[in-house]
């Protein structure tokens, strides 16, 4: 799986000509990643630019192309942000749970970055 | 041999393939020669299913390119378009390994890393195996792509322009390695062109096609004739036989 998705992160021509049927594949992907959010979900609430804040530090943070590490890498990261997170909020600053606003607040900054950056080009 | 049946294909409404038949032998260098819009790209992309046509259908040594199992025909097949832009930032070595996906799905062994380095050396890319994609120049990137589709060690190689970006060193070495494949491997190479002059003294067969259609077709001796050329391509032409090979010569 961890090598197929490194081919799809290729393009579809590419991951076509290399034997992967790509629209099958992706389309189930997207299927599975829709239960994963739904699941996720159901069990902490919204959070809604928690993924694309995570996704957006795994790529540098990881430096590597590969899902092998990019996956776990992910994980981690997003363990380390909303513990973390918690950790600081609760422990250090003394206020209670509050934490998906600071996440909200982040990741919705990068979200308009990242739209600015795709306008300007 | 490669079988293209009835094929036509329609962006919005213009016909950009007429239904086209051809057949393509199993072994040489094929060109496809013509002006720009003339379909050449797309009749590529038919035939290598990246593309599917709106009629017709394309066979390859009896596979039907649309419904066979596509992981079967990336081991008989490979193709590389114009354009290629990954997101993913890759090394040059890591580009040519994904060549051998189709054999051991990303699980590389001591016979890919054989291929890989072979594919590597082929064109003169050893020495920039680990740089970046994005520190290449255009040249040099160019010929990273190739190498990635000849690690695939396919029979049929599909290459969109092959010689884009390339300066003349790297356009005659590039065309020397692809005839050496084709005559000691004996693949059968399919290269979309515009350097007719390559095109006539490094192919096996020519295909001429004009407005989604093949206008002409054999071997270079006999489209390389100013009365073809001109009709092709709208283009005053004179035709030299220097060394026993056909040029022509347009430029002024």
């Amino acid at each position: 799986m961890r090598h197929r998705l490194d081919v799809i992160a290729l393009g579809s021509n590419a991951a076509t000509a290399l034997g992967i049927p790509y629209k099958r594949y992706v389309t189930g992907l997207l299927l599975l990643i829709s239960v994963l959010v739904a699941i996720s979900t159901a069990l902490v609430g919204p959070m809604m630019f928690l993924g694309l804040l995570i996704v957006n530090l795994a790529y540098p943070l990881m430096g590597s192309w590969r899902h092998a590490y990019l996956l776990p890498g992910c994980v981690m990261i997003g363990m380390i942000a909303l513990i973390g997170g918690q950790l600081i909020l609760e422990r250090v600053f003394d206020m209670a749970g509050t934490l998906s606003v600071v996440i909200e607040f982040i990741g919705g900054g990068l979200f308009i970055y990242l739209l600015l950056k795709k306008v300007a080009k | 041999m490669i079988e293209v049946k009835n094929v036509s294909k329609k962006y919005e409404d213009q016909l950009v393939l007429q239904n086209i038949n051809e057949t393509l032998p199993s072994s040489g260098i094929t060109s496809i020669i013509g002006p720009n819009g003339a379909g050449k790209s797309t009749l590529l992309s038919v035939m290598s299913r990246l593309l599917t046509p709106d009629h017709g259908q394309v066979m390859v040594d009896s596979l039907n390119v649309n419904d066979s199992n596509s992981e079967q025909l990336a081991k008989v097949l490979s193709v590389l378009r114009q354009e290629n832009h990954f997101t993913s930032r890759l090394s040059v070595y890591d580009l040519v390994s994904f060549g051998r996906y189709p054999y051991t799905k990303g699980r590389l062994n001591k016979e890919d890393q054989h291929y890989i380095n072979q594919a590597l050396s082929f064109l003169d890319l050893l020495p920039l195996a680990n740089r970046y994609l994005d520190e290449l120049s255009g040249g040099q990137r160019q010929r990273a792509f190739v190498a990635m589709v000849l690690c695939q060690d396919t029979k049929y190689v599909l290459l969109d322009e092959p010689l884009n970006n390339l300066d003349m060193k790297h356009s005659v070495a590039m065309m020397k390695q692809l005839r050496r494949a084709a005559d000691e491997l004996e693949k059968s190479i399919v290269l979309v062109i515009h350097d007719i002059n390559f095109a006539s003294t490094y192919s096996d067969h020519i295909i001429a096609m004009k407005n989604g259609e093949v206008v002409f077709r054999g071997v270079p001796a006999d489209v390389m004739v100013p009365s073809v050329i001109e009709s092709i391509f709208e283009l005053p032409v004179t035709i030299e036989r220097l060394g026993g090979q056909h040029i022509a010569v347009y430029y002024r």
